[in-house]
C-alpha cells in the first residue's frame, strides 16, 4: 500500500529526566520557551493569543493555535516581515514511567497544513519516512549525475 | 504548494523549494524520481510499464516534477526522454538539514536544562 501524500515536516522526540509538569512549564510559558526554544519570548500562550519571539537572532511572530492543558501546544510562526513563511509546530508531552517525560515535536511546512487540523499529527507524521532521510536517499542516488555535472 | 513556508531559518528562495517539496510529497512521484535516478533517462511509456498507472497519468506526474525543476526532457524524433536534474535536490537537502539542525540545537538546550 503506497504512503499517503504528505507535507514536508521535521520530527524530533526526546526523553527527559523531568516530570510532565516540569516539561509542561517549559512548553506552555514564555519563560519556558526562552529557556530552550527561542532566544527571547514576548507572548501569551493561550489559544488565539500570540506574540513575538527572537529565534536565532531573527524576530518571528507567533500565534497559538490550540492548547491542551498539561499535554500539547500547537502554534504557527513566521518571519516578522513574511507571513507567508508560516509553519506549524506541535509540542506534545507524554508521561513516562519513573516520573519522566517524553517531548514530541513536529514542525510542518505547507499550504494544506490546516490550523484547525486535529492534534495527534505527531504520531501520524512518525509513521512515514522522515523527509530528511527521504531527501538524502534521493541525493545519494543522484550522486553520479552530480559528479558528472 | 502556495505557501512558501520552507524558508524557516534560511535565506533560501522559498518558491522553488515549495514546488519541489509539493512535487515530492506524492509517493508515486518519488518513485518515478528514484527510477530515473537508478535507471537513467526514460520515456513515459517505459516508466508507465513499471507502474499500475496509465501512460497519461505518469505523464502528468512527470510534468509536475518538471515544473518543480526536478526533471528535464529531451526529444529525439518522436521519443521524449525524462532525466533528473539533481541540483534542486541538493538545495532541498541543505534546507531541511539546516532546519532540522535548529531543532537539534533547541533540544540540546532542553536536555541541558533537564540535567
Amino acid at each position: 500500500m503506497p504512503e499517503a501524500s504528505d507535507e514536508p515536516s521535521i520530527q524530533r522526540t526526546t526523553e527527559l529526566d523531568l516530570d510532565v509538569e516540569e516539561v509542561w512549564d517549559l512548553i506552555s510559558t514564555a519563560e519556558g520557551w526562552a529557556s530552550w526554544l527561542v532566544d527571547d519570548a514576548i507572548l501569551t500562550i493561550a489559544p488565539g493569543s500570540g506574540g513575538v519571539v527572537i529565534d536565532d537572532g531573527a524576530e518571528r511572530s507567533v500565534r497559538i493555535e490550540t492548547l491542551v492543558g498539561g499535554r500539547s501546544v500547537r502554534f504557527s510562526w513566521w518571519d516578522r516581515d513574511d507571513p507567508s513563511s508560516a509553519s506549524y509546530v506541535e509540542l506534545e508531552v507524554i508521561e513516562l514511567p519513573g516520573n519522566r517525560a517524553r517531548l514530541d515535536i513536529t514542525e510542518r511546512f505547507g499550504s494544506t497544513t490546516s490550523v484547525s487540523a486535529p492534534t495527534g499529527s505527531v504520531s501520524t507524521a512518525r509513521a512515514g519516512t522522515r523527509w530528511e532521510v527521504r531527501l538524502l536517499m534521493l541525493c545519494v542516488l543522484a550522486l553520479p549525475a552530480l559528479v558528472k555535472a | 504548494m502556495t505557501s512558501p513556508s520552507p524558508k524557516t531559518g534560511t535565506k533560501t528562495e522559498s518558491g522553488p523549494l515549495d514546488s519541489l517539496f509539493g512535487a515530492l510529497a506524492d509517493p508515486t512521484r518519488r518513485q518515478l524520481v528514484e527510477r530515473l535516478l537508478t535507471d537513467g533517462p526514460q520515456t513515459t511509456t517505459v516508466l508507465a510499464a513499471a507502474t499500475p498507472l496509465t501512460r497519461q497519468a505518469v505523464l502528468k506526474h512527470l510534468q509536475v516534477l518538471e515544473a518543480a525543476g526536478l526533471l528535464s526532457h529531451e526529444r529525439n524524433g518522436r521519443e521524449v526522454r525524462y532525466r533528473v536534474t539533481p541540483q534542486p535536490l541538493v538545495t532541498a537537502v541543505a534546507w531541511i538539514l539546516d532546519t532540522a539542525g535548529h531543532w537539534d540545537r533547541r533540544l540540546d538546550r532542553l536536555r541541558n536544562l533537564a540535567k
